[in-house]
């Protein structure tokens, strides 16, 4: 029997560690042995070109995996692909890393002991866990069960399993990343916009980092195509983003209000009769209200909240009036009003509001209506339903608007250590590492340890894993064959996840794993279906089976994207500036605007603000090795003016204190942030000492965030943590 | 004959180091090589402060100090125009990475040889474009013939004012750069 042993070490304390100096470098050798003086990069034999979809974030780009002799060699982008177009970014080219990771999960493993863990046969992991489900179902009911998933290609398999279990408690990672922006782009249109960037001529990016936090290749593609045409690029954010650097202004925000701004904007567009009439008369409901809302809210009202200056916030709406309709607002991704902070929702309402004064909305260069999946809905077994309403109330009374299918996962650890209004004894939790993804890393833990069964289903050993009782590993997205993505960037398109390589160690994609706990569990007649038939359903529409799709690696659409006038999926069919479903809810109809909840006040208080780097996707890339050498830590980003009064340089280790927790973390003094705020790249820090080239590398900033929330969308306002900062002594 | 060499749009680039990975993973590489690395440097000060990126590699010089310091010819000169090194005779003196200014090759311990850009000669004899190049998201990268007025590569350097990286050093780099 193998046995892993991790260092033991005290996991409550939550401390993320300061970096070590040197950049440590994982034990991964090379793909294979050369001699010296054979050329690499070179083969014996042509490579196979296996046309599949990238895992590394949820993009799901087309790339092409050159196979030789039943090994990965390198992969490239799919240039028939809308969203690569032949490019690829880091993360992506880094695959093949995640692949022959020698950390990776390999065998089911069983919890023995605190950090230690015999290897187990799945038909013993399937029956204990099965048991103990049994066990916890019996004795507290269904809804005892909560569920975490990455939304992925098979998220039907563990929906389905909780619909047979019984419990309603099923959560994605939706409330922390995106779900205020989302709630208000489906209350004010119907649907989630997408930039037309190529075509735009002035484009206004709030937080959204198209250099860093890279979705879709093409659209990085197509915002540097529409700037190298003359469009004109402004980056509003606390922080000097590459994004930022790349651009032609950037405007320094005090973080959390960009509310105010986008209404000043407003302002100026209607004061100055800049705003496209007759769109907005054809196609809006509660123009007139917003107007008389907007009449006080000036470029000079904002001014002092924003500290951006007046004539700036004037200037802006006039240049991108100029433009319109090929002028636009970037809905956004996490940045400014993802998930962000308590006002996120009513300022994403804020920036669809100010693209709708453009008229932008179905234009070239404007805001588009996203393609219609074109793929035909499988039907699982019908299951019972549920009894059990959810235990964060999303949907419900409590939380009207919350999405009731992602969930409030942030919410888990209250109800966990609560056991309010009911307990959770166990979690599964399908490729998302909780206990370093939700606010308040030490009150996360402090939940995941309470449950008596935690079983986590992944690649990788995460910091949520060495909690775990069992450990279930997953093949990687280079192993495993697919639901077919739907996929397509401004147009409609299908691309087929298929194996490139043959599973490697004892891996099974997630929802063999899911379907083996079910049949273990007597749920076998919900789930008397397998992916292949999930494949052959949804393809049934465009008349193509699983055989073509796998040769040709995609099917797309050949129609241009869909200009003209949008329908807008609303109850009153219109763009609803003025919404009554809000003002039912409780909640102001117009896109109003509230400070964030939390100030930093004091000379070493400061708000914390989150990002990316084009390195690494959340907390899930840290182990790669291609990737760690690109960016092997986090440092605390810090104003150079507020640095000198707190007498701090650049390479300093700082003490990070907030209400949740404290960190120590270098300093990175720079002219390239907001006086008020600190900034941190999330992801890093990984605590478990199974992650060779991660372990202790850079540092956690979810140690030091707030469970706050957005009240309307339920989302995580991360946003609201107020740090005090000073040296290490 | 040809002269094969880069345009880097540096307007275009937005510092994602893509073009980093692709080359380690098309000649893979250990995580430590790197052939192509960024480098960002911040001017300016706040609030007007910025951030320069720049991607360094061989810049395939025509009159290249590695090639003229190397004791057993290994490094040469193609007539193509690239820079590239017979492995077998290298003795891992290490003289040429001390001579590139650009600082462009990284040594392998393991092989006992330095690496660097080779501007993907195995690709760009079958007709496809370089790792760097093929990968850049921001579609900042552009290879081609420089002795050809007509191609792309010529015509950006005329139209966009590409300069090299440190001409004054005169070794004649190949890799222009519109900044």
């Amino acid at each position: 029997m193998s046995r892993i042993r991790l260092s033991r070490r005290d996991f409550l304390k939550a401390i993320g560690a300061a970096g070590a100096l040197s950049i440590g470098v994982g034990a991964v050798g090379a793909t294979r042995a050369l001699g010296k003086g054979q050329t690499r990069g070179t083969w014996d034999e042509m490579p196979h070109l296996i046309p599949t979809v990238c895992g590394m974030c949820d993009a799901r780009c087309g790339v092409l995996a050159y196979v030789v002799r039943d090994r990965l060699y390198k992969l490239e982008g799919n240039y028939r692909h809308s969203q690569s177009q032949g490019k690829i970014c880091s993360r992506g080219s880094a695959g093949v890393k995640l692949l022959y990771d020698p950390d990776r999960l390999k065998y089911p493993l069983k919890r023995v002991g605190d950090g230690l863990f015999d290897r187990i046969s799945w038909e013993q992991a399937f029956q204990e866990i099965a048991g103990k489900l049994a066990q916890i179902r019996e004795k507290d009911g269904p809804q005892a069960l909560a569920w975490a998933v990455h939304p992925d290609l098979s998220e039907l398999w563990d929906r389905q399993f909780m619909a047979a279990f019984g419990s309603p408690n099923i959560f994605t990672q939706s409330s922390l990343g995106q779900a205020s922006a989302r709630l208000a782009s489906r209350l004010t249109l119907g649907w989630e916009p997408v930039p037309d960037l190529k075509n735009a001529r002035h484009i206004v990016l709030f937080g959204r980092n198209y250099a860093e936090s890279i979705f879709y290749t093409a659209a990085t593609t197509a915002l540097m195509q529409a700037k190298e045409k003359g469009a004109r690029i402004v980056v509003i954010d606390p922080r000097l983003s590459r994004m930022a650097s790349q651009a032609h202004e950037w405007i320094p925000i005090r973080p959390g209000t960009d509310g105010a701004m986008l209404q000043a904007m407003m302002n100026v567009l209607i004061a100055e009769a800049l705003y496209d009439a007759p769109f907005v008369e054809a196609n809006t409901v509660g123009f007139q209200e917003l107007k008389d809302f907007l009449a006080d809210k000036t470029p000079a009202w904002a001014s002092t909240m924003c500290d951006v200056p007046a004539e700036t916030i004037r200037r802006l709406a006039q240049e991108m009036a100029s433009a319109r309709p090929a002028a636009l607002v970037d809905p956004g991704r996490h940045g400014a009003w993802g998930a962000t902070y308590s006002n996120s929702f009513q300022t994403a309402r804020a920036a669809l509001a100010l693209n709708a004064l453009l008229g932008n909305y179905g234009s070239k260069g404007g805001l588009l209506t996203p393609p219609p999946s074109p793929l035909g809905g499988f039907l699982p077994p019908a299951t019972s339903p549920l009894q059990a309403a959810r235990a964060d109330g999303a949907g419900d009374a409590q939380a009207p608007l919350a999405s009731s299918r992602d969930g409030v996962f942030q919410m888990l650890p209250e109800i966990i250590l609560t056991e309010q209004p009911h307990a959770i004894r166990a979690l599964i939790a399908n490729h998302v590492n909780p206990a370093r993804s939700l606010p308040n890393t030490a009150k996360a833990m402090r939940a995941l340890a309470k449950l008596d069964l935690l079983v986590v289903i992944d690649t990788q050993l995460t910091d949520t894993a060495e909690l775990a009782h069992y450990i279930l590993p997953e093949s990687t997205y280079l192993e495993r064959l697919d639901p077919p993505s739907p996929s397509g960037y401004l147009l409609s398109e299908v691309a087929l996840r298929q194996p490139v390589v043959k599973a490697m160690y004892d891996s099974k994609p997630a929802y063999e794993i899911v379907d083996g706990l079910a049949k273990a569990l007597g749920l076998g007649e919900d789930f008397s279906f397998t992916v292949e038939d999930v494949i052959s359903e949804s393809l049934k529409p465009l008349s193509l089976d699983q055989a073509e799709l796998s040769r040709e690696g995609l099917w797309r659409d050949a129609k241009e994207p869909a200009y003209g006038k949008p329908s807008f999926d609303t109850p009153s069919g219109r763009i609803e500036l003025l919404s009554r479903r809000l003002e039912a809810a409780g909640f102001d109809p117009l896109p109003a605007y509230s400070p964030p909840a939390a100030l930093p006040r004091g000379s070493d208080a400061f708000r914390l603000v989150q990002g990316r780097d084009a390195a690494h996707t959340g907390t899930a890339t840290q182990n790669n090795a291609y990737l760690h050498m690109l960016s092997p830590e986090n440092r605390l980003w810090i104003s150079a003016s507020r640095a000198a009064r707190l007498g701090i340089k650049s390479g300093d280790l700082l003490v990070v204190s907030s209400p949740a927790g404290d960190i120590r973390i270098k300093a990175n003094v720079t002219q390239g942030i907001h006086p008020d705020a600190v900034f941190m790249v999330h992801g890093f820090g990984h605590n478990t000492s199974a992650q060779r080239t991660a372990y202790h590398q850079g540092v956690n900033d979810n140690v030091l965030t707030s469970d706050a929330r957005d009240p309307v969308a339920g989302s995580a306002a991360m946003g609201e943590t107020i740090v005090r900062v000073r040296r290490a002594r | 004959m040809a002269r094969y060499g880069l345009v880097v749009d540096l307007t275009k680039c937005v510092g994602c180091g893509s073009c980093t990975v692709a080359c380690q993973a098309q000649w893979e590489l250990e995580p430590e090589e790197r052939w192509l690395r960024l480098e960002i440097q911040e001017e300016g000060v706040y609030p007007s402060a910025s951030q320069r990126f720049t991607t360094v590699q061989c810049m395939h010089c025509d009159d290249a100090p590695c090639v003229r310091v190397c004791p057993t010819a290994a490094n040469y000169k193609r007539r193509d125009g690239l820079v590239l090194m017979h492995e077998g005779r290298c003795i891992g003196c290490k003289y040429c990475v001390v001579a590139c200014p650009y600082q462009a090759r990284v040594f392998n311990e393991e092989r006992g040889t330095p690496g660097k850009c080779r501007l993907c000669d195995v690709r760009i004899q079958k007709g496809v474009q370089p790792a760097c190049v093929l990968s850049c998201p921001a579609g900042a990268r552009y290879f081609g013939d420089l002795d050809d007025p007509t191609s792309e590569v010529s015509r950006l350097i005329v139209l966009k004012k590409a300069r090299q990286l440190r001409p004054d050093l005169r070794t004649g780099p190949n890799i222009y750069y519109v900044r």
